[in-house]
C-alpha cells in the first residue's frame, strides 16, 4: 500500500490539502452532535449570568458544549475518514494528509468558541460580578477575561483535538465516549475542591481559578485561587499544538524526524509554560472580605 | 442463546465502561457535593454502554438465518442486563452519597437503558445496522452537558442535587423516558413495514469521489 502525499493537484489547480479541508470543515458543520453542541450552549448563554461571576460562571458551558462534544464529534469525524479512504481501495491520500485535513475544520469549532467569548466578554461588561463575587481586590479584569479565553475559547480546540488523537492512536469501539467520561472526572477532580491538589492543579486541562470555594464559616465565600490564567492560557494553546503532532505521528509511511523534534520542542514548552502558571499570580489564596450573604 | 450472546455482545468494552462506573459512583459517594456531576456522567455512560450490545455490523447476513431480530435482541439483552444488575449493586453500595435519595438515582439509570435499548431495537427495526457509536457518543455528550452546566436545571430536573430539589418531577421525567423507550419501537414497528438494511460505509460518499479522482 503506497500513500501518495502532498502537494497533489486538483484539475482546477488546487491542493489535495486544500480541498480536503473544506470538505472536512464541511463535516464539522453537518455533523449533528456539534448543533447539539451549540444548542445547548445557546440554552445555558440566555439571559443574565450568575450574579457573583458574570459569565465567568458560565464557562463549563463551552467548555462541555464545544469541547467534550467536541472531542466525540472530532473522533466521529477520524473514524468516518478512515472508513471513507478504506472503502477507496487504493489510498491515495495520506493518513497524515487526512489527519491535516481534519485539523483545518477545527476552525468550526473555534469560530464558535470565538463567538461565545465576545458574549462573554460583552456580558461581563454589561452585568459585572457583584463586590462580594470574583474577582475581587486587585485582581482585576485582565484576570476575568484570561479565565474566559482559556476555560471558555480554548476548550473549543483541545476537545476536538483530543478527540483527533484518540480517534487516531486508540482505534477501539467505543473509546472516545470512555475518554469523554474519563476527561470530565479528572477534570472535576482538580478543580481546586481537594486541598492537597490546588496548587498544583494547573497541570490538568481545565481548572477554575475562582469562585464560591467557601470556608469554614461561610460556604460559599468566594475565593481566587493561585496561579496564572495568562499562563495557563499559553500552556493550553501548547498542549493543542502538542496534540495535533501527537496525531500527525500516528502516520508511519511519511517520515518523522521533523515532528518528533516538534514534539520535543513542545513538550519542554509545555512544561515551562505549565510552571509559569503554576508559579506566577495570585501565590497565596484569595478570600473575599465580603460574606456570600447565603446561609 | 447464550453461544450466540457470549459472542455478539462487546463484554470487553462492557467491562471496561462498567468498572469507570463504578468508579465515578465510589467518587460520587466519597464527596457527593462537590463531585455530584459524576452522578449524571454515570448515568450517561450507562445508557452509553447499553447500546452497544445492540449492534449489529453484519445484519443484512443475520437477517437470512432463523433468528429473528426479537431473538437477538433478548440474547444481546444480556449484556444490558448484566451492566443493570453491576449498576444496582454499586448504587446500592454507595447508598451514602444520594441525600437520601438512592432509589431515584437506581432509577435513572434503569429508565436510561429501557430508553437506549427501545431506541436501538426501533433502529435495527427500521433497517439500520444499529448506530451505536453515534448514539452511545450522543447520549453521554448530552448527558455530561447535562450533569456539568445543569442548564434550565429547575424547569427540566434531569439530574436533581441535594436533598432540597425537585426529585418528583425527576422521576416523573425519566419514567416518561422509560416508556418512550418501551413504547415507540411498538408503536412505529406497527405503522410502517421495515425498509431493506442499509449497508456499507454510509457517509461522506462524495468525500470518497473527490478523493479518488485525484
Amino acid at each position: 500500500m503506497s500513500a501518495v502525499s502532498v502537494p497533489l493537484r486538483t484539475a482546477a489547480g488546487e491542493s489535495m490539502l486544500a480541498q480536503l479541508a473544506r470538505k472536512e470543515i464541511g463535516r464539522y458543520l453537518r455533523h449533528p452532535l456539534f448543533w447539539v453542541g451549540i444548542a445547548l450552549v445557546a440554552l445555558t448563554s440566555i439571559g443574565e449570568p450568575d450574579g457573583d461571576m458574570s459569565s465567568l460562571g458560565n464557562v463549563v458551558a463551552p467548555a462541555a458544549g464545544l469541547g467534550v462534544i467536541g472531542l466525540l464529534v472530532m473522533a466521529s469525524l477520524v473514524r468516518g475518514s478512515d472508513q471513507i479512504a478504506e472503502s477507496a481501495g487504493t489510498v491515495v491520500v495520506s493518513e497524515r494528509t487526512r489527519t491535516l485535513g481534519l485539523v483545518a475544520a477545527l476552525v468550526v469549532p473555534f469560530t464558535a468558541g470565538l463567538i461565545w467569548l465576545a458574549w462573554a466578554i460583552w456580558a461581563y461588561r454589561h452585568w459585572p460580578p457583584a463586590p462580594n463575587g470574583v474577582p475581587f481586590g486587585a485582581v482585576g479584569s485582565d484576570w476575568a477575561y484570561a479565565n474566559l479565553i482559556a476555560l471558555g475559547l480554548l476548550p473549543s480546540l483541545g476537545g476536538p483535538i483530543l478527540g483527533l488523537v484518540i480517534g487516531r492512536w486508540v482505534q477501539r469501539r467505543g473509546a472516545a465516549a470512555l475518554f469523554a467520561v474519563l476527561l470530565v472526572a479528572e477534570t472535576i477532580v482538580m478543580q481546586g475542591l481537594f486541598e492537597p491538589l490546588r496548587y498544583l492543579r494547573p497541570i490538568a486541562p481545565w481548572v477554575y481559578f475562582g469562585g464560591p470555594y467557601g470556608i469554614p464559616d461561610d460556604l460559599d465565600r468566594s475565593l481566587i485561587l493561585t496561579g496564572s490564567p495568562q499562563w495557563y492560557s499559553v500552556y493550553l494553546v501548547v498542549l493543542c499544538a502538542l496534540g495535533v503532532v501527537i496525531a500527525l505521528l500516528h502516520d508511519r509511511e511519511r517520515p518523522r524526524k521533523n515532528l518528533m523534534i516538534a514534539l520535543a520542542v513542545l513538550t519542554v514548552l509545555a512544561v515551562v509554560t505549565c510552571v509559569l502558571a503554576i508559579t506566577t499570580g495570585v501565590q497565596e489564596t484569595m478570600i473575599n472580605p465580603l460574606p456570600s450573604g447565603r446561609p | 442463546m447464550t453461544s450466540y450472546a457470549a459472542r455478539a455482545v462487546p463484554w470487553g468494552l462492557l467491562g471496561t465502561g462498567a468498572g469507570l462506573m463504578v468508579g465515578l459512583l465510589l467518587l460520587v459517594e466519597y464527596r457527593p457535593y462537590t463531585l455530584w456531576p459524576l452522578q449524571g456522567a454515570a448515568v450517561g455512560l450507562l445508557a452509553g454502554l447499553a447500546v452497544w450490545c445492540y449492534q449489529e455490523p453484519a445484519a443484512v447476513l443475520v437477517d437470512t438465518l432463523p433468528r429473528r431480530l426479537v431473538w437477538r435482541t433478548i440474547a444481546r439483552s444480556a449484556g444490558a442486563v448484566g451492566l443493570l444488575a453491576i449498576w444496582l449493586m454499586a448504587v446500592k453500595e454507595t447508598h451514602t452519597g444520594y441525600f437520601g435519595h438512592t432509589a431515584d438515582v437506581a432509577w435513572q439509570g434503569v429508565a436510561a437503558v429501557i430508553a437506549a435499548t427501545g431506541f436501538m431495537t426501533w433502529r435495527r427495526s427500521r433497517g439500520s445496522t444499529g448506530p451505536a457509536a453515534a448514539a452511545s457518543a450522543a447520549i453521554v455528550a448530552i448527558a455530561l452537558f447535562l450533569a456539568l452546566a445543569r442548564p434550565l436545571a429547575d424547569q427540566v430536573p434531569l439530574f436533581p442535587y441535594r436533598a432540597a430539589d425537585d426529585w418528583a418531577t425527576s422521576r416523573i421525567l425519566w419514567a416518561s423516558l422509560a416508556l418512550a423507550g418501551l413504547a415507540i419501537p411498538f408503536v412505529l414497528r406497527t405503522s410502517r413495514p421495515a425498509p431493506p438494511r442499509r449497508t456499507g460505509v454510509a457517509v461522506g460518499g462524495r468525500w470518497g469521489t473527490a478523493a479518488g479522482e485525484g
